[in-house]
């Protein structure tokens, strides 16, 4: 079943000039739930609006978005908002957490949006810390308490701990030391195994592209290269 | 929204100095508004209530076109009216007094010079004006005197008479036959206004009516109610009753330069605090769009994990409106503080600010203050109003604001 299925996806910037610029240039991507992938490709390859499109956080100037059986062209602000909630987890190569809130709170925060009652969201939490090796005592600290390492595990665990279908992350390891950033590859990828989560990375680190079961080169927003390693 | 609060809370905080400043900036704001409200009501009141209770009363009914003529011909039967039945009538009235007011000649051995002559009542009049009893020297007027005067102190000064001296009266009766009288110095008055005190002469009701021909005749009764501020409405009560048989006028409506006075006074001073108000929904706007700037990013993360716009602009809302709402509380508590510590003191007016208000005809040397619930809500209201139009554009580009676009600005 495919989880993500983009049709002729053209996205077109105008840059600072007001020149208009392909970023995604009739882009065709079939990602089937469960597939561990990476998009690579040289700065400017449009591997991020391509991720940004599959999240639903950017609209496609022409072609069709579907992910997760919707249908991501047709969807109001709001909707999108309430689709990304309930159907993806992000990771970001800046981590982003929101720095008032623990890191406990970070990562509950989208159970929070959900609804899910105190109790049941301390539980997952806690849960999902144990199984990427964050230690208990973390929990309670603030985003600037914590190492770069530390807190992209957090935010894994922020995308992870609302079970989505799909985890979209933005180059995740670019900020870490190559051992954090392997311990951490190596995390999501195990949930990739256990959970059957779908990830999706846009990146050029070679460790992300190692891992990947299926790699995907862009060039000039065109898929050059489609290579599966299943 | 509730989901929210502990996050709003958080971010008021993250910039503790930023918030600080802002809820100190409103709150001094909301204190200065306050404290010239307050200055301005408490002179105001003070102003009405002696205009009101020095002389004119509260409300006077008289024959229409007495008020503007000011003669005779408009006098009416002292009990044209059962007024003892209208007080009863109206448990807001508390008394009623009736007077003669016309004008005359007094002469002493070695002055003359012109008059306000006016016939009292003088065991009813201290019940509703306070003239009488400004009495500084020799006595006041009582029940039963007979051809006795208070005059002012300064027109005895210009008669150059003095307590026990005899003056005389002349003046045109109500059928223009010759009234003169002499009469015997009882006191002196010194209201401290200078154009009551060069003219005045007090009478008993009886030597009035005798002096101008008047007999059974009046010119006025003057009512007192148990509250001044609402004299207009009972006025139109009492007209009802005497069913329009006789004019009967609030002080606003005798005094209506006192009401223009304090307009004038209220509107200039409205101006200067609607600039502080203005200053402080720029200090708003500012505090507001720095922290939506600041955190453009972080608005783009939100909504990448779930967060809707119009959630987002919620939350800015919220922590803005939370800021508002605790710079309000601390205004107002200092505010309470700040007027109720100076009221108890009585801190003394300058004395050409004495002298000026003297030449109005108003009477008092230390600063007054209004504790009245209005000089709370008219700047906690303002600043609630301005506070929310200031949060408009902030909150509207927080809501527009789409995720890449935030990630693109940062």
């Amino acid at each position: 079943m495919n989880t993500v299925e983009l049709s002729r996806v053209t996205k077109i910037y105008q840059d600072k000039n007001k020149i208009p610029v392909k970023a995604v240039d009739g882009v065709d991507l079939e990602i089937q739930a469960g597939e561990f992938t990476a998009i690579a490709g040289p700065s400017g390859s449009g591997k991020t609006t391509l991720l940004n499109i599959i999240g639903g956080l950017d609209k496609p100037t022409s072609g069709g978005v579907q992910v997760g059986g919707q249908d991501l062209t047709a969807l109001s602000r709001d909707k999108l908002a309430e689709f990304r909630l309930n159907t993806l987890g992000f990771i970001f190569q800046a981590y982003n957490l929101i720095p008032v809130l623990t890191a406990e709170e970070n990562a509950e925060f989208m159970l929070l949006l959900q609804g899910v009652s105190a109790q049941e969201r301390h539980t997952r939490v806690k849960q999902e810390f144990a199984e990427l090796g964050i230690a208990a005592e973390l929990m309670h600290r603030r985003p600037n308490e914590l190492s770069g390492g530390q807190q992209q595990r957090v935010a894994v665990a922020r995308a992870l701990v609302s079970h989505p279908q799909l985890i979209l992350a933005d180059e995740p390891t670019a900020n870490l030391d190559s051992k954090t950033g392997s311990v951490l590859l190596d995390k999501m990828k195990e949930m990739n195994e256990k959970k059957g989560v779908t990830f999706i990375f846009s990146t050029h680190d070679p460790m992300v592209m190692q891992r990947a079961r299926r790699l995907i080169t862009l060039k000039d927003g065109k898929i050059v290269e489609d290579v599966n390693h299943r | 929204m509730n989901k929210f609060v502990r996050l709003a809370w958080r971010n008021i905080w993250r910039n503790k100095r930023r918030s600080l400043i802002t809820i100190a900036a409103i709150s001094f704001a909301i204190v200065i508004i306050a404290l010239t409200r307050s200055l301005q009501y408490g002179t105001y009141d003070t102003m009405e209530a002696m205009a009101v209770n020095l002389f004119n009363g509260e409300i006077q009914v008289h024959r229409t076109g007495f008020h503007q003529e000011r003669t005779l011909a408009y006098h009416f039967e002292q009990d044209e009216q059962n007024w003892q039945s209208l007080l009863d009538s109206n448990p807001r009235l508390q008394g009623y007094t009736r007077r003669i007011t016309s004008f005359g000649l007094v002469s002493s051995d070695s002055a003359s010079t012109g008059a306000l002559i006016l016939g009292i009542e003088p065991d009813q009049e201290p019940a509703i004006t306070q003239f009488t009893d400004l009495v500084s020297d020799g006595s006041k007027l009582a029940a039963g005197d007979d051809h006795l005067v208070v005059i002012g102190a300064l027109l005895a000064k210009n008669l150059q008479a003095g307590i026990g001296d005899t003056v005389v009266v002349l003046t045109q009766g109500y059928q223009n036959q010759m009234g003169a009288d002499a009469y015997v110095v009882k006191g002196l008055l010194r209201s401290g206004q200078a154009e009551l005190d060069r003219s005045i002469m007090l009478m008993p009701l009886s030597n009035a009516q005798d002096l101008f021909s008047l007999y059974d005749g009046i010119t006025q009764v003057v009512f007192k109610s148990d509250n001044f501020r609402g004299a207009s409405r009972l006025a139109k009560s009492i007209s009802t009753s005497l069913n329009g048989k006789l004019e009967v006028m609030s002080w606003e409506q005798l005094m209506p330069e006192l009401k223009q006075l304090i307009l004038m006074d209220n509107v200039s001073g409205a101006i200067y605090l609607a600039f502080i108000i203005v200053v402080v929904g720029i200090e708003i706007f500012n505090a507001t769009m720095m922290s939506v700037v600041e955190r453009t990013r972080e608005f783009g993360i939100m909504q990448a994990i779930g967060v809707k716009p119009k959630q987002v602009g919620g939350l800015i809302l919220l922590e803005s409106v939370s800021k508002v709402a605790l710079s309000l509380v601390v205004g107002l508590i200092l505010s309470i503080v700040v007027v109720s510590t100076l009221s108890h003191y009585q801190i003394p007016l300058p004395k050409d600010m004495v002298e000026a208000y003297a030449e109005y005809g108003f009477v008092f040397d230390d600063l007054k203050f209004s504790a009245s619930p209005r000089v709370y809500l008219e700047p906690l209201v303002s600043i609630a109003v301005v506070a929310l139009l200031a949060l408009i554009i902030p909150i509207y580009k927080t809501y527009r604001l789409s995720p890449v676009e935030a990630f693109r600005k940062t």
